[in-house]
């Protein structure tokens, strides 16, 4: 009885986990549209580091809020945040104006803005793994928005 | 019995982020170029009010 609950659970987070992996796939759309879409992903996750960022201060990681210390902290965090914030702006203007007719010429500019970004955020380390660990899985999502922004290919 | 109740608990929690995530997706995979870029626009102004208020010396 219990074994056939537990497949049946295993059953379920296995569709689950597939329908989730494929869901980035299902919908098919032209590629200077895919790109549009990683831009904007990339802008999502850098716009979640930075709320990590308050969020650690507001509660104490840094060190007692209000603390010189933990608001230097802060501010180092939200200094390479907002300039990699800077080089993703860009990249989403960048990816306003792309044509189906400079794919190739825009996905380079594109990826250069998104590895600047990721340069900037790998550059700081204030000895908090916690925000160590959010700014390392922003860099890791933007390499992955890199990774599958080269990846597609003009002509559909 | 018990464990059961752990099981679908663990796993209501292990699938509700993951179903959010996919409705979410699912919605912005109906979004218009212009759309996506609006939306974009919009995580990076947001992203820039964010960071320049925790750059300042306010506690």
């Amino acid at each position: 009885m219990i074994q056939r609950q537990r497949r049946q659970l295993a059953t379920l987070l296995l569709i689950a986990m597939i329908a989730y992996t494929g869901s980035g796939f299902a919908c098919s759309s032209s590629d200077v549209s895919k790109v549009k879409k990683k831009v904007a992903d990339a802008a999502a996750i850098l716009n979640t580091a930075a709320k990590s960022n308050r969020s650690l201060y507001q509660s104490g990681t840094y060190g007692a809020v209000g603390s010189p210390e933990a608001i230097g902290k802060r501010q180092k965090v939200a200094t390479v945040i907002h300039q990699a914030n800077e080089y993703l702006s860009l990249a989403v203007e960048r990816a306003a104006n792309l044509q189906p007719s400079d794919l190739e010429t825009g996905k380079t500019d594109i990826v250069k803005l998104l590895q600047e970004a990721t340069a900037v955020l790998g550059s700081l380390n204030i000895g908090n793994e916690n925000i160590r660990v959010v700014l390392q899985s922003a860099v890791t999502a933007i390499n992955a928005a890199v990774t599958l922004t080269l990846a597609i290919k003009g002509g559909s | 019995m018990a464990a059961t109740l752990v099981g679908v608990i663990a796993a209501i929690n292990t699938l509700t982020p993951l179903a959010t995530q996919l409705i979410n997706q699912l919605r912005q995979s109906g979004e218009t170029d212009e759309q996506v870029i609006a939306r974009a626009r919009a995580l990076v102004a947001e992203t820039r009010k964010i960071t320049e208020e925790d750059m300042s010396d306010k506690a």
